[in-house]
């Protein structure tokens, strides 16, 4: 029989598998690569969407007022390059040489007259980012004029859309009677009460009933410490000339205050949207262990023949201990609606619900109101 | 008793197992020769599937302004490149693309109506033929692509506001057909 050493028994085999393993390894490995460079081709695109969606959300812009210009503040941690913006109806785009004049690093800002005078334009109403922000700068600067422009000359607004609190009342509304603008405050379980408030050193009353100039009162017109007097909502249910007024409060309040402005909103044409910003400034009183409160805002805009509704949103800021500044915003998206908010006079409530364990109220106040998107009354100026 | 020399010792073994691999071979690539057309097929089905997807992620629509008249859209290419979209209007299940319009650049563009050969719709994530009659399509100029999307800025499209609302689809091109990557609700 033949012998086969053992030396040489298997060679074979340990041969054959290594090339077939090799083959084998370089066929997956063929595989594996090709299927590697399809997926992280969408892996790629996926998150690079992410980057830009999160580069995207960090993109911030609000407004301030200074020295009566409107400036644009970058408040997001990346810089922001305005390429294109909408002045009418007219879309302007931006050349790229222009781009380092309007870029705006985190934390800078630019005014709203050096980019029209850089352009050579005369409004501007929303700005488009390169990332695909829109900003409404229009209705940013109106808004922080409201909180900030103590002399702010409404009359001389075009298309103007709001007014502060400083001008709800003044001696030529008040001497044209009733069937002008009037405003009060109606509160929940006590009933109609009258307001008062300062305005360059002259005493106004405004009630459901009547409205008349009154004498110098003793209260403090500035709740809140910041400049702007405020309306403040009385004891008396009428005006009455020669009174001393005292100013509305409750212990345990639970309820709503609504803040009544009559015959005092012009809509001169036919807006898709309107905005109205607020600001009440509420006198906490009680001290004793922190209470939880819910300050809940709805505005409501109608006259006889539309009424409109929504809730509006808030933040709040506080100014010194036991006051709270409520910040307020409604909007109205008329066309969303369905229907077209005829021309013509309105009237516009704004309710406040208040509503906690129990909490002292030393007063409701309101600082300043501003709608955007329609007008004040000319019925104020020429009846 | 005979004796092996110890050349011819293992060489049996060896040649049997080059005869299994060549036959393993030539059996792999006759096998692969009968399905190879398929597995092509399906490969550039994936590879399709794979750069849309990737052209979905990359195209930002945004809505940017809107007035009584017209509605008008953003849109941006993440990754800068010269990338002609087509676009179709759907308005009350009808195509109106006759009230598609480029503003841009200022003074306007025209887009270019073409008739594709397939279009295919996103519906659920996956690719079908697009269920509404959609005879033709109209191609953002090539001022908006050399322009705008090549720079990786956004490019505007606005649409004339009708009595229903619409929605904007944006497609993507492969060779002749379009597959659908964006879209956007206008409402009216």
């Amino acid at each position: 029989m033949p012998r086969i050493s053992r030396r040489l028994r298997g060679q074979s085999e340990v041969i054959g598998g290594l090339i077939a393993i090799t083959a084998l390894i370089i066929s997956m490995g063929f595989v594996l690569t090709n299927l590697g460079k399809l997926s992280s081709l969408s892996v790629t695109g996926i998150s690079r969407r992410t980057l830009f969606e999160t580069e995207r959300s960090y993109e911030l812009m609000d407004a301030a007022f200074s020295e009566n210009v409107c400036y644009i503040r970058n408040t997001g941690n990346l810089p922001l390059t305005i390429i294109r913006l909408w002045a009418g109806n007219e879309p302007i785009d931006i050349l790229p040489n222009l781009y380092p004049a309007l870029t705006i690093q985190p934390g800078g800002n630019k005014s709203i007259e050096e980019i029209k005078s850089l352009l050579n334009i005369e409004k501007i109403d929303y700005l488009v980012t390169s990332r695909g922000n829109v900003f409404q700068v229009e209705s940013m600067c109106k808004q922080v004029q409201a909180q900030y422009n103590v002399f702010y000359y409404y009359y001389e607004v075009i298309g103007g859309g709001f007014f502060a609190s400083e001008h709800i009342l003044n001696s030529t509304r008040i001497t044209h009677g009733m069937e002008h603008g009037y405003v009060y405050v109606d509160i929940e379980r006590h009933g109609p009460r009258a307001v008062i408030y300062n305005d360059s050193n002259i005493w106004y009353c405004s009630s459901m009933i009547n409205k008349s100039i009154i004498q110098t009162q003793n209260i403090r017109t500035d709740a809140d410490d910041n400049g702007i007097s405020e309306l403040i909502i009385t004891n008396s249910e009428v005006c009455v000339v020669g009174r001393g007024y005292t100013e509305w409060s409750a212990k345990n309040f639970n309820g709503a205050l609504t803040f009544v402005f009559r015959d005092l909103i012009n809509v001169s044409y036919y807006p898709d949207i309107l905005n109205v910003y607020f600001k009440v400034v509420i006198n906490i009183t009680g001290g004793g262990t922190a209470q939880q409160v819910a300050v809940l805002p709805s505005v409501v805009l109608y006259n006889e023949y539309i009424t409109l509704r929504t809730p509006a949103t808030v933040t709040t800021g506080g100014s010194r201990i036991n006051v709270a500044a409520i910040f307020g915003t409604a909007i109205f998206p008329v066309k969303a609606f369905s229907q077209e908010l005829p021309s013509g006079v309105y009237n516009l409530n704004i309710t406040i619900s208040i509503s906690g364990t129990s909490i002292g109220i030393g007063g409701v106040r309101l600082e300043y109101i501003a709608v955007v998107g329609a007008d004040y009354s000319t019925s104020w100026i020429f009846g | 008793m005979y004796s092996i020399s110890r050349s011819a010792l293992g060489q049996a073994d060896l040649i049997a197992v080059i005869i299994l691999i060549a036959t393993t071979i030539v059996v792999g690539v006759g096998f692969l020769g009968l399905v190879y057309p398929n597995i092509a097929d399906l490969t550039y089905q994936n590879e399709l599937r794979m750069t849309l997807y990737n052209e979905q992620s990359l195209l930002v629509l945004f809505k940017e302004y809107e007035n009584s008249t017209h509605v008008c859209t953003g849109f941006l290419r993440i990754d800068p490149g010269s990338v002609s979209y087509a676009v179709v209007y759907i308005e009350g299940g009808k195509v109106n693309n006759s009230i598609i319009s480029f503003p841009l650049p200022q003074g306007g563009a025209q887009g270019l109506l073409s008739s594709p050969r397939r279009i295919y719709c996103l519906i659920n994530g996956e690719y079908y033929p697009c269920t509404e009659q959609i005879d033709n399509v109209v191609y953002i100029p090539n001022e908006l692509v050399e322009s705008y999307i090549a720079m990786g800025k956004p490019g505007l499209i606005c649409v004339v506001k009708g009595n229903t609302s619409g929605r904007l689809l944006f497609f993507y091109t492969v060779g002749l057909d379009l597959y659908q990557i964006g879209e956007v609700v206008m409402y009216a």
